[in-house]
């Protein structure tokens, strides 16, 4: 009985010491199963695009996730990037039109759902709408105490 | 005498020297304006999209041999070594194969690619991996691994003034060396020495002449080429050889050799590609080894300097021992003339005409070149079936007044406009019955009508329901009255029972006028006109009940667009056809990118769908199924009053298709939608989606799902005769069980 409880301490400990998701993790890892073809060359499309933010070459990144959203135009993760590129040139609006179809298809990936919302909220901040930011914010807090 | 004699010699020569001089200064001044300004007029250049392979892909059902035929790849059973070519070589007594194919060289709007050796492993018909060789590799060799594989875009058509020329102007300093002197010892060997005319040439070129008995040897230079490509015609006339002495004269006195030698590279002629003329060695080069200047080998060099002359390949090949492959010579014709009309005129709001056929611009589109294959395919399979079934849509037609249709998809989640096909014949009627013609849509618009009562007020869900009892509504001292498709069958004869209450999600996919109106009225027909303008229609809609039935005039595109929203979940692509507009240098003038935007909230636009693809499976697009197409689709039928057009809107969760079948002059066609446009959206769907993979319509977290009582529209219990899993905003769902067939209820309300 106490081996039992000592494994469960274990394994929750383990549990409450696992690293926190980022939105630096490679995409693959947020799926539980792989995911068909056509998702898996559009998510590779999105990581290539995804370094091209982080490098600031914006028009590259937007090329390679408009590519990635012609393979497949279900891939959640393309729409985030692409709003983030907007977000990052400054086109708040844009921004949110893109995080309004990635929240719909992020249903089954809590973390990113949140980080949509979150996004979304800062987007309406710089619109001057707080209203709207700060419901945003508390809905990705919903789907994410850690936000 | 002599003092006469030298009065006249005066009186002569002042005005000859005078006008002379005029006649030199004019040539200098034609000279001058060519050389200092654009020296040619180049077209621009309309591409589709590019096309990604990656493993998981068919093989087949993708096209892929077409696709690299279209881009003019030349099939090899050797192996492959240069630009432009594949090989496929099968595994003895397997499934296996590969595919090799030398991608060519493209300059894409944002980088320029250089071509490389890929590898296409493939089972049965599956790319089940893809990697990159290096030349010479062997098999066994270690491979490069990469997830994807880009085919450039094809192109699709040149805007143009004139004759076609295709050029693309290159610096001296990037023509090899190589190829230089070949084009110098071929057509002027005494280029750098003379100064314009070459008397040995000349000299030569007589005796040579003189002993053939007729013309076999120019004595041309490459200046005096250059000068009678520039300003003269081809006549062999005393005054055009004067005129291009003087002009090469005053060419070699203002410019240096490297400019001439410049200009001359960039206009000499190559060959014919189709009604296009292929000008400048830099063209070439891309036209017969399908690779820049900077990669030809030492005999392809020769080879495009002996092309100059005329001079037969194989005396080079021999002379330099070197095998030479020439791409296979494919011409463009214009295989999406109504899409690119489009774009055209969507362009020159921006450029002007003269821009657009002289400045060679490199326009890419969102167009899928196998899709619109397969969109062209479809409606000429159609109206000519349609035409032998139904004689009467053949009969007594003058020219340019046959049965026309149309069809566009695009899709939803990006606007991308894939296919376009503005009608049968292009050669007959330019008319773009997608983006021009003005229709009424008929039942096209039912589905707003229920759409705005699911976001209008909570107490309509699919299960409603809906009276089917005619009535009369008056508005602005004016009545309406609509009739069911059946009532007007009955003044004809036919004697159907109907319905007196039906629920919505029936009325819907059998596509029933009068409660389709009654709800109308009832939500209310400005409201109604908002929900259409969210949608994305712009054309003008009059707030009149019949607005519920389709009778406001509307363009396809307008109705793809607007369809996108139900199958995006609420959020409207703008539609895009121009991805990048660039310029002579590579520069990007123009960028267009996707623009998107919540305009409806998802649930009400997901039930809506959620009953339209009952239309394609119970409804009046069941024959969409019959005729085998079997993937998650949503779709409405149209038919305007008269049967004058038929119409067909449908959806899978990642494209759109629009057709329209009818006549140009309002004429009946005696078709309903399920009879004329169904047959051309399903030809083409089936096609367009067989190797995509089936994914289902996405659903929003407030709907939940009931069995319910279809005859009731309360929730379904065993006793029921049937029951149907229908869709509800959370909170409209219904709350009590089916009392028609529940017998406890009944014994209660008896003994009550």
């Amino acid at each position: 009985m106490k081996i039992f409880f000592i494994f469960v301490f274990l394994t929750s400990g383990c549990a409450l010491f696992r690293p926190s998701a980022s939105i630096d993790d490679p995409l693959l890892n947020f799926y539980t199963k792989t995911p068909p073809a056509h998702t898996q060359a559009a998510l590779r499309l999105t990581e290539k695009a995804r370094e091209e933010i982080h490098l600031g070459k914006q028009s590259i990144a937007i090329e390679q996730l408009e590519k990635a959203l012609t393979i497949d135009p279900q891939c959640s993760f393309a729409y985030y990037f692409l709003a983030l590129s907007a977000h990052q040139n400054g086109d708040y609006k844009k921004s949110n039109g893109f995080l309004e179809k990635a929240k719909q298809l992020f249903s089954s990936f809590p973390f990113w759902r949140a980080q949509s919302y979150y996004l979304s909220g800062q987007n309406f901040e710089k619109l001057n709408n707080e209203k709207m930011a700060q419901a945003q914010f508390k809905k990705a807090r919903e789907i994410d105490s850690n936000l | 005498m002599y003092n006469r004699l030298f009065k006249i010699f005066i009186f002569l020569t002042i005005p000859l020297t005078i006008g002379f001089v005029i006649y030199i200064s004019t040539l200098t001044v034609i000279i001058t304006k060519k050389f200092s300004g654009p020296k040619w007029d180049i077209p621009s250049k309309v591409y589709s999209d590019s096309f990604q392979l990656y493993p998981g892909m068919d093989i087949f059902a993708l096209q892929l041999k077409e696709r690299l035929e279209r881009l003019g790849y030349q099939s090899s059973s050797e192996v492959v070594h240069h630009p432009g070519e594949y090989q496929v070589q099968h595994e003895n007594g397997s499934n296996q194969m590969t595919w090799t194919i030398y991608l060519n060289d493209f300059s894409y709007p944002l980088k320029n690619f250089s071509g490389f050796l890929v590898q296409l492993d493939i089972t049965d018909t599956t790319i089940t991996h893809i990697s990159k060789l290096s030349l010479g590799q062997k098999k066994g060799d270690p491979q490069e691994e990469i997830f994807l594989v880009e085919l450039e875009p094809e192109l699709i058509t040149e805007f143009f003034e004139g004759s076609r020329e295709d050029r693309q102007v290159v610096k001296l300093q990037d023509v090899p060396s190589n190829l230089l002197n070949a084009i110098i010892s071929v057509e002027d060997a005494r280029f750098l020495e003379h100064a314009g005319l070459d008397p040995r040439a000349i000299f030569r070129a007589f005796l040579a002449n003189l002993k053939a008995g007729t013309v076999v040897q120019g004595g041309s230079t490459i200046t005096q080429q250059l000068v009678k490509n520039f300003f003269l015609t081809q006549k062999r006339t005393l005054l055009r050889k004067l005129n291009e002495a003087l002009m090469s004269f005053i060419v070699e006195s203002r410019y240096s050799k490297d400019e001439i030698l410049e200009a001359y590279v960039n206009e000499v002629y190559f060959g014919q590609r189709g009604s296009a003329g292929i000008y400048g060695i830099s063209e070439a080069s891309r036209f017969y080894f399908s690779k820049p200047l900077s990669k030809l080998t030492l005999a392809e060099c020769a080879l495009l300097g002996g092309i100059i002359r005329g001079i037969l390949a194989g005396e080079y090949e021999g002379a330099l021992q070197e095998p030479l492959r020439v791409k296979k010579i494919s011409t463009i014709s214009n295989s999406a003339p109504y899409f690119v009309d489009f774009v055209r005129a969507e362009l020159l709001e921006k450029y002007p005409s003269k821009v657009l056929t002289t400045q060679g611009l490199k326009i890419f589109t969102t167009l899928d070149m196998s899709l619109q294959f397969f969109a062209d395919q479809a409606l000429q399979t159609t109206l000519k079936q349609l035409e032998l079934q139904w004689a009467n849509l053949k009969e007594d037609l003058a020219p340019g007044e046959r049965l026309q249709g149309a069809f566009i998809a695009l899709h939803p989640q990006t606007g991308f406009i894939r296919a376009l096909v503005g009608g049968r014949d292009y050669n007959e009627s330019q008319f773009n019955r997608i983006t021009q013609a003005r229709r009424q849509p008929g039942s096209l618009f039912k589905p707003f009508v229920y759409l705005t009562a699911f976001l209008e007020d909570k107490k309509y869900t699919l299960a409603t329901r809906l009276s089917n009892e005619p009535f009369t509504f008056t508005y602005d001292r004016q009545t309406w009255e609509p009739l069911n498709y059946e009532d007007k069958e009955k003044k004809e004869g036919s004697l159907t029972q109907e319905k007196k209450e039906v629920s919505a999600r029936e009325a819907l996919e059998k596509s029933i006028n009068i409660p389709t109106a009654r709800l109308a009225t009832e939500v209310g027909i400005k409201k109604l006109v908002k929900t259409a303008q969210k949608l994305g229609i712009q054309s003008p809609l009059p707030a009149v009940p019949s607005l519920s039935l389709g009778s406001a005039e509307v363009t396809p595109l307008e109705i793809a667009s607007a369809y996108s929203v139900l199958a995006n979940g609420g959020i409207r692509a703008l539609p895009i056809s121009i991805k990048h507009v660039v310029g002579p240098n590579g520069e990007i003038l123009e960028g267009k990118s996707i623009e998107i935007q919540k305009v409806i909230s998802p649930e009400a636009p997901f039930l809506v769908t959620y009953a339209l693809e009952g239309v394609l499976d119970r409804g009046t697009g069941r024959g969409a199924r019959l005729f085998g197409f079997g993937q998650t689709a949503a779709g409405k039928t149209g038919t305007t009053n008269e049967y004058v057009d038929s119409w067909f809107a449908g959806y899978t969760p990642d494209l759109v298709g629009v057709s329209w079948v009818g006549f140009d002059k309002e004429k009946k066609v005696g078709l309903t939608g399920a009879q004329a446009a169904l047959p051309l959206w399903t030809r083409f769907m089936m096609k367009a989606t067989q190797s995509k993979p089936e994914v289902d319509f996405l659903i929003p977290e407030n709907i939940v799902f009931q069995n319910i009582d279809p005859e009731t529209g309360e929730l379904s219990t065993s006793k029921c005769p049937s029951s149907f899993k229908e869709a509800f905003i959370k909170g409209t769902e219904p709350k009590t069980t089916c009392e028609i067939h529940n017998p406890k209820k009944k014994k209660k309300e008896k003994t009550n």
